[in-house]
């Protein structure tokens, strides 16, 4: 699963809330396994997406200006960016309503919801990945 | 004027009725405490208008029985003022001097019944039995609507709490984690310290999926199902739980499959939280029964009906808390262990149904409750 000069996968974390992006990068960079870049908005994430190509995205959905139903639906449009996998994360969703999973896949989007601990995050960001493989 | 915080909206469903009397003449004052007073009212006498005006004002009463003659203050002013007081009491006129124009004004007044005098006692007593049931009627469906209000209210808030509270809490949840990491050298202390942090946030995130769930059981996904199956399931979940409280769950299912109509998720929802309730009021373990059955005879519009009763022996419910426990926030469990929405989601579920539940509860001994489903 490696890529990249640094053997580490490139995530683009796009979220308006700074610390929210300041503790996953920590967290995620901390086991050394990815390379992380953040934005706090969506047009600034089309930018990086279209820059950088990540190869997965982790998306706020509800945020201001672009929102990141706006910013997937911009990327899956665009022939360079469309098979980038994105997850969402949701601060808004039930865990209920995820038939019970606080990671699931819904209408083939992965949804994850925030308060999640790190290492099922990890774990769901692997998962995506590894299927991006095959 | 200081109306009444405690008033028959929150009084005490055991409590026998009270009743006014108000009359200037002593037999009859005395005819009223002989005939009803024993048995199913609490019968208060005042002898003129002014003592029934101080009485009422002291003591929410169910029904004012009042002659319209009496010295000082007479029964048409009296009513006025006690209904401004007291907006549920209701109030018979008696009178000796009955005229039809007399009886109108008493009628536009808010009087339920106008008896003249000499009064048959039957008549009385038909006249206060179908009053007081015509008031249980009117608090049972106010008290409704208040839930319905509530409900609502907390329905809107919920979607705009859970993005605004959850947000700061995943990000004390990533702080929390990202220093677990870097103090992984510490001491016991400190992993403990941090464990503390990540349950609250836990906990606090716990509270947030009951109120998403519960605003979202306004969506309904009916489709045919077994109920007896669907019941197996929520049985199944709430195992867990009640092993570790010792409790034994016992079923009484019919053999045949019953088919009724409804979400699957949200029913199953209700009576996972009702088996879970019954379970927390058990922590030193008890029994928690689960029967269901097709109630003969009965039907709920064109529909039969299917009983669901779930009851435990755990410790009661006092009879004053037993119309508050489908209140959205009513809890008897101590912080941390409940939010109060668990019953109120139950019966928002159930009323989605149109479905009906009610709680019997004798303290000491356990709590009944009874659910009527539509069966197909």
């Amino acid at each position: 699963m490696e890529t990249g000069k640094t053997g580490k996968k490139k995530i683009l974390l796009v979220d308006d809330e700074e610390d929210f992006c300041f503790f996953m990068k920590k967290n995620l960079e901390g086991t050394n396994e990815f390379q992380v870049i953040t934005a706090t908005e969506g047009r600034e994430g089309i930018d990086l997406a279209r820059k950088e190509r990540p190869d997965l995205i982790l998306l706020d959905i509800v945020m201001p200006g672009v929102s990141g139903v706006d910013m997937a639906d911009a990327l899956l449009n665009d022939p360079e960016t469309k098979q980038i996998p994105i997850i969402f994360l949701t601060a808004v969703v039930a865990e209920g309503e995820m038939d019970g999973n606080p990671v699931t896949k819904i209408g083939g989007r992965n949804f994850i919801a925030k308060t999640v601990g790190i290492k099922k995050i990890i774990a769901f960001i692997k998962e995506v990945l590894e299927k991006q493989v095959l | 004027m200081q109306k009444f915080n405690k008033n028959i909206f929150t009084k005490n469903p055991v409590e026998k009725p009270s009743i006014l009397v108000a009359d200037d003449d002593k037999i009859i004052r005395q005819l009223f405490k002989r005939a009803f007073g024993e048995k199913n009212y609490n019968i208060y006498t005042a002898k003129d208008g002014y003592a029934a005006l101080r009485k009422a004002k002291e003591k929410p009463f169910n029904l004012l029985i009042m002659d319209l003659k009496m010295p000082g203050i007479n029964g048409v002013d009296v009513l006025e003022e006690v209904k401004k007081n007291n907006p549920h009491i209701e109030v018979i006129i008696i009178t000796g001097y009955p005229t039809v124009e007399l009886a109108v004004e008493a009628i536009k007044m808010g009087a339920f019944d106008f008896i003249s005098k000499p009064f048959d006692i039957k008549r009385i007593s038909f006249a206060i039995s179908s009053c007081l049931e015509k008031q249980k009627l009117n608090i049972k469906k106010q008290n409704r609507l208040i839930q319905i209000e509530k409900m609502a209210a907390v329905g809107k808030l919920a979607s705009g709490i859970a993005h605004e509270i959850r947000n700061p809490l995943a990000i004390i949840l990533k702080g929390v984690e990202l220093l677990e990491v870097n103090l992984s050298g510490e001491d016991g202390a400190t992993k403990e310290y941090i464990e503390k942090i990540k349950w609250n946030v836990e906990r606090a995130n716990n509270i947030i999926v009951e109120l998403l769930n519960f605003s979202r059981t306004s969506e309904l996904k009916q489709q045919p199902l077994n109920i007896c199956k669907l019941l197996d399931e929520a049985v199944d979940l709430a195992r867990n739980q009640a092993n570790l409280n010792n409790v034994t769950m016992s079923k009484d299912l019919p053999k045949k499959e019953v088919r009724i109509k409804g979400d699957y998720n949200l029913l199953r929802q209700a009576f996972f939280n009702l088996f879970i309730n019954a379970v927390d009021a058990m922590p030193k373990g008890g029994k928690l029964w689960i029967r269901a059955c097709r109630e003969k005879e009965s039907r709920i519009g064109k529909s039969k009906v299917m009983v669901v009763e779930v009851e435990d022996t755990g410790k009661g419910i006092p009879h004053d808390e037993l119309s508050k426990i489908f209140d959205p926030f009513f809890t008897t469990k101590q912080p941390g262990k409940g939010t109060g929405l668990g019953l109120s989601i139950v019966h928002l579920i159930f009323e989605r149904h149109k479905a009906t539940i009610k709680a019997e509860s004798q303290q000491g001994k356990g709590t009944k409750f009874i659910i009527r489903l539509l069966a197909s």
